[in-house]
C-alpha cells in the first residue's frame, strides 16, 4: 500500500550505521551485547512491517474486487489514470468504505436508474463529513448494473490535506473543476457532484433536509456533454454527525471550509464526531435530460437547475415521510 | 549551406540534438555561457563551439561569423545554482538578444525550450493542463519570474515577427542517462525524499523523446506554444520505485525550511511534490506527428541505472 511508508530492506545495516556513528558516543550505559539485540529489534520490526503491508490484501473485500475488476480499463501501463485513480489501490479504500456502508445499513432504491454510460449523479449533501458521498459511491459500485466507479468532485481543500488527498485520488475522487468534469464525461464516466458544495455538508441541524442553493456548473456540463442527470435523495446523512453551529473562526484557523460544533461535545469529547449508527436510505431518481445551449444566460440555466433541485427536494420529502425511524 | 545554432550546448539535451543533426549532415554551431567538456565524443565531431553569454556582444559575433537559418534556443538556465539576477540576465535579457538577432539575420525557424514549471503545481489545477491556461507559478514563487517572462516574450514573437517561425516547447521533467539537470540528478540520489502524506501525479519525458520533439518542431512549419509530456502519468513515489531509489518521508514544513536554507534544490519546486501539474501534449502530437515512445519504466530506470550500479547491491 503505497500510502504507508515502506521500511528499507537494509534496516539492520542502517540501524548499525547510526549506532556506530551516534549511539556509541551517547552518555548512556548500554549492555555489551547491544549489537545483536539491536539486530533482533530490527528484524522484528521488518517482519511486522511486512505483515502490515501484506495484511491489506486480506482486508480487500472479494465483492469489491470483483466489481472493480469488471470495470472498463481507463488506466496506463503503470495502473493509473491521469487524475491518480488506481483500481488496484481503490480496492483497498473501497473495502474500508464498504465497512462504513454496512455500518449505516443503507436501503438503496432505484439503482437501475444509474446508466452504463456518461452521467451526472446529483445528490443532496449533508453530514459534515462526505459520508453520503461514500455511501452513494459504494452503492454505485456494488449495486449498479454494470458496476460504476463514480468520480466524485471534491473541494480544493481536499487536495491540500496530507494522506487524505492520496487516498481520495487513488479511489477516483477528482478536484471539482469544469475541465476535469468535462474530460471525464467525454470518457463516458459517471460523475458524482454535490451542487450545494460545502454549504450543504456544513449546514447545521436547524437546516436539515433543506437544500441549499445549487451551483449552475453541473447543468452547463450536462448540456455541453449531453449527459443525463440522476437526481438522488440521501436520507440519514443529516443525523449521522450533528452540528449546531459553524465556528467560522476555527475554520479560518484550520483553513477548513467550516468547523462544526456538535451538541454532544461536552458529553463525548472528540467522539462526538464519530458518525451515529443512523440508517441511510438512498433514492436514485429517474434520469433527467435537458437540452439547449450550455452557454446560455444564467437565468435560463438557473431555471433548469431549479427543476433538478425541486425534484430532489420532492424525493427527500417523500423519503422522510416514508421513514419510520432514524436508526432502524 | 546555412547552419543551425544551438544554445545551451554544454547541456546533455542540446548535445543529443546536435548529434542527430550532425548525423543528418547538417552544419551545427553550438553556443553556451558555460564551458563545454572537451574532447567532444566522436559523434559530436564537426560541431563548431563558441563560448558566449547570451546577453553580451560576443553572441552577436557568432551570428556574424556564420549564416544561420535555424536557431534552437535550448539554453535556459533552469537551476538555482545561478542567482536570480544572473538567471534574469541569461534567460530574459539573453533570450531577448538571441531573438532580436534572429530577426536581424533573417532566421526562418526558432525553437525555444521553456518549462511546464511556469504553470505551477497548485491545488486548483485541473488535469490535464493545455497551452492556453494561466501560469500560476508566479503566484507563490516569484523566483520563477524569469522563466515566465522568457516564455511570454517568446510567445509575443510568434505574432510580432511572423517571419521568424517560432515554436515554444513547454516540456515536462526531462530526464535521461546523459542529462545532468536538477530532476535527473535528484532521481540519482541514493536516498530520495518525498513529502509525507503527498504523492502527486508526475510526468517524465525521456531525452530521446525530447530530442525527437525538438527536431519535429524544427522540421514542421507550425508556430506557437506546445506542451511536451512523456508517455505516462504516474505518482511521484511510483516514479521513485521505477528508479529503484530508497525513499524516505519528509514532513512538508521541514522540507521547506531545508530548501530555504541548506538545499540546492529550487525552493519553488516544492509544490511539485505536493500538488499535480499534469500537462497534455495532444496539440503538439496533432500538429507535428511526434509521439513519445519510451515507457515510464524505461525512462526512469535508464536515467539512474549507471548511478545505481555504482552504489552497488546496497543501492537497491
Amino acid at each position: 500500500m503505497s500510502v504507508f511508508p515502506k521500511l528499507p530492506e537494509n534496516l539492520q545495516a542502517v540501524a548499525q550505521a547510526v549506532w556506530q556513528s551516534v549511539g556509541r558516543s551517547l552518555p548512556v550505559d548500554l549492555p555489551e551485547d547491544f549489537q545483536p539485540k539491536l539486530d533482533e529489534i530490527c528484524s522484528r520490526l521488518l517482519s511486522l512491517a511486512q505483515a502490515a503491508s501484506g495484511a491489506h490484501k486480506h482486508l480487500i473485500d472479494p465483492e469489491v474486487a470483483a466489481a472493480i475488476d469488471s470495470l472498463p480499463n481507463h488506466v496506463n501501463e503503470q495502473g493509473f489514470d491521469a487524475w491518480g485513480l488506481c483500481p488496484q489501490e481503490a480496492k483497498f479504500y473501497y473495502s474500508i468504505s464498504r465497512h462504513l456502508y454496512d455500518y449505516f445499513r443503507p436501503e438503496i432504491f432505484g439503482i437501475e436508474n444509474v446508466p452504463a454510460g456518461r452521467a451526472l449523479i446529483v445528490p443532496n449533501h449533508s453530514g459534515q463529513l462526505p459520508l453520503d458521498g461514500a455511501v452513494v459511491s459504494v452503492a454505485c459500485l456494488l449495486q449498479a448494473r454494470p458496476p460504476r466507479l463514480v468520480r466524485a468532485m471534491a473541494e480544493r481543500w481536499v487536495s491540500t490535506l496530507p494522506f487524505v488527498n492520496e487516498m481520495f485520488a487513488r479511489s477516483g475522487v477528482v478536484l471539482g473543476d469544469p475541465i476535469n468534469c468535462r474530460n471525464l464525461l467525454e470518457d463516458d464516466q459517471a460523475i458524482l457532484v454535490f451542487p450545494e458544495g460545502v454549504k450543504g455538508s456544513g449546514k447545521p441541524w436547524q437546516q436539515r433536509y433543506q437544500l441549499q442553493p445549487f451551483g449552475r456548473g453541473f447543468m452547463r456540463l450536462a448540456l455541453q456533454s449531453r449527459s443525463p442527470i440522476i437526481p438522488v435523495a440521501v436520507i440519514g446523512g443529516e443525523e449521522s454527525i450533528i452540528s449546531i453551529y459553524n465556528w467560522k473562526g476555527l475554520a479560518r484557523l484550520l483553513r477548513a471550509p467550516y468547523a462544526p460544533v456538535s451538541p454532544l461535545l461536552p458529553l463525548l469529547g472528540p467522539l462526538a464526531y464519530f458518525p451515529l449508527p443512523v440508517k441511510f436510505r438512498v433514492y436514485f431518481g429517474e434520469p433527467m435530460e435537458f437540452t439547449g445551449p450550455f452557454d446560455d444566460e444564467d437565468a435560463i440555466i438557473q431555471a433548469k437547475v431549479d427543476k433538478v433541485a425541486a425534484r430532489i427536494q420532492q424525493m427527500i420529502d417523500d423519503g422522510l415521510r416514508a421513514r419510520r425511524s432514524v436508526f432502524f | 549551406m546555412a547552419a543551425i545554432l544551438i544554445s545551451g550546448i554544454a547541456g546533455g539535451l542540446a548535445q543529443r540534438v546536435a548529434q542527430r543533426l550532425l548525423a543528418a549532415g547538417q552544419k551545427v554551431v553550438g553556443v553556451d555561457y558555460r564551458e563545454v567538456r572537451t574532447p567532444l565524443p566522436a559523434d559530436l565531431q564537426g560541431l563548431i563551439l563558441h563560448r558566449a553569454h547570451y546577453n553580451k556582444t560576443v553572441i552577436e559575433d557568432v551570428f556574424k561569423h556564420h549564416t544561420f537559418d535555424t536557431v534552437l534556443h535550448l539554453g535556459r538556465a533552469g537551476n538555482l545554482k545561478e542567482s536570480a539576477g544572473k538567471r534574469f540576465d541569461l534567460n530574459v535579457v539573453g533570450s531577448q538578444k538571441i531573438m532580436n538577432l534572429c530577426v536581424q539575420h533573417g532566421i526562418k525557424r526558432l525553437v525555444v525550450l521553456s518549462t511546464f514549471h511556469i504553470y505551477g503545481a497548485h491545488p486548483s489545477n485541473h488535469i490535464p493542463i493545455a497551452e492556453d491556461e494561466p501560469l500560476r507559478a508566479g503566484l507563490e514563487f516569484p523566483q520563477i519570474a524569469d522563466a515566465i517572462q522568457m516564455d511570454n516574450m517568446a510567445s509575443t514573437w510568434v505574432y510580432r515577427h511572423p517571419e521568424v517561425k517560432t515554436v515554444i516547447l513547454r516540456a515536462t521533467n526531462i530526464v535521461g542517462p546523459t542529462l545532468k539537470n536538477t530532476m535527473s540528478e535528484f532521481l540519482r540520489l541514493r536516498h530520495v525524499p518525498y513529502l509525507l502524506g503527498f504523492n502527486p501525479m508526475s510526468q517524465f519525458v525521456h531525452e530521446e523523446d525530447m530530442t525527437a520533439a525538438v527536431l519535429a518542431a524544427w522540421q514542421s512549419d507550425v508556430v506557437g506554444i506546445f506542451n511536451v509530456a512523456g508517455t505516462a502519468v504516474i505518482p511521484w513515489r511510483t516514479a521513485l520505485e521505477l528508479a529503484r531509489a530508497i525513499t524516505f518521508p519528509v514532513p512538508a514544513p521541514i522540507a521547506s525550511v531545508f530548501m530555504r536554507t541548506a538545499g540546492n534544490f529550487p525552493q519553488y519546486l516544492i509544490n511539485f511534490f505536493r500538488y499535480p501539474c499534469v500537462i497534455t501534449d495532444r496539440a503538439f502530437q496533432k500538429a507535428t506527428g511526434w509521439a513519445p515512445t519510451v515507457s515510464a519504466q524505461e525512462t526512469l530506470w535508464s536515467t539512474v541505472a549507471q548511478a545505481r550500479t555504482q552504489y552497488g547491491a546496497a543501492g537497491r
